[in-house]
């Protein structure tokens, strides 16, 4: 009887505020605070792999800024469909591929969420101001038809902490 | 009472939907145009060869008479008219034995005859033994034609991604 109570409540002025208080604080949680995602597609593996969960920090960068490496979700036209990518390089610097090592400023950088082969060549560029260079772990792909390169930092929505 | 203020709140909701849909915004009338253009894109499995050429007519038909396309990667840039909008559509559709596109996050900027439009747009679908999976950011523009009727008259990938 209890629990019958505690699962279908009587219909009165305190349960409708309840049940008001828990969408606002379900909505503000999950559209404003921490984002769920779901991935479809395999361009962040090993790391996150196609259909798993993950959540989106929409706060992250309300009082810092990207940082190399983050996990980042890119805004599209809006932000129920996103990009997930991992920032790999800062404005001002230069990016370049040769034979699927990665190379900020002519030096290599250390990815341990690396795996598998890549063969990746690019010719050098320089991230522009106020753009980030990101890019996604799955580099044993062919580079053509993986989605990479400069993003407006205006973009970025949140960071994926985990 | 709180059986009161539900009832009003529930008839109230209703009265909203009616006016909505007997009498849509303009917003809405567009909304409706990408869920046509969606749905007639897409190709369910199996679909016989008429009724894909039907489809390919009623995707034509949702555009004007000129339309500018510049989309690159698929090979489209400059301006085309409705009969190789056409043809365009029966070559894409007939790439794919599936195919389901859609279309999220529409933003409008309506002026008084025209509108543009960002949206992201997502396919996935299989075309031979390929498993395809696209998600691009579009902006489209649509032209007024009659009271209530828009037409597409251009359409552009966004570039996010600059490698």
């Amino acid at each position: 009887m209890r629990a019958g109570r505690w699962l279908v409540p009587a219909m009165n002025l305190r349960s409708l505020v309840r049940v008001l208080l828990l969408v606002s604080a379900s909505w503000l949680l999950f559209s404003r605070l921490y984002q769920p995602l779901c991935i479809e597609g395999r361009s962040m593996e090993p790391t996150y792999t196609d259909g798993s969960l993950v959540f989106c920090n929409r706060m992250a960068y309300l009082f810092s800024e990207p940082r190399r490496f983050d996990v980042v979700a890119i805004r599209m036209a809006g932000d129920r469909i996103v990009l997930l990518k991992r920032i790999v390089a800062l404005p001002g610097e230069t990016v370049r591929f040769r034979n699927g090592v990665l190379l900020v400023d002519g030096r290599p950088l250390a990815e341990p969420y690396l795996q598998g082969p890549s063969d990746w060549n690019l010719a050098p560029r320089t991230v522009a101001p106020g753009t980030l260079y990101v890019v996604g772990d799955n580099r044993s792909v062919p580079m053509q038809v993986h989605v990479f390169g400069q993003v407006d930092r205006q973009r970025i929505l949140g960071r994926v902490p985990w | 009472m709180v059986k009161k203020v539900v009832i009003v709140l529930a008839a109230a909701a209703v009265a909203v939907l009616l006016l909505r849909y007997f009498f849509p915004s303009d917003e809405r009338l567009i909304r409706r145009q990408f869920d046509r253009l969606t749905e007639n894109i897409s190709r369910p499995a199996g679909e016989k060869a008429l009724a894909g050429l039907q489809r390919a007519a009623a995707v034509s038909d949702l555009f004007s008479d000129r339309v500018r396309l510049d989309l690159p990667e698929a090979g489209l840039a400059g301006e085309y008219d409705r009969q190789e909008i056409r043809t365009l559509a029966m070559v894409f559709r007939n790439r794919f034995t599936r195919l389901s596109v859609e279309c999220r996050d529409l933003h409008m900027t309506l002026d008084r005859d025209q509108a543009r439009i960002t949206a992201t747009c997502r396919a996935r679908g299989v075309a031979g033994s390929e498993q395809v999976r696209e998600t691009r950011e579009v902006r489209a523009e649509l032209v007024r034609t009659s009271e209530d009727g828009w037409l597409f008259s251009g359409c552009a990938f966004v570039q996010v991604l600059r490698r």
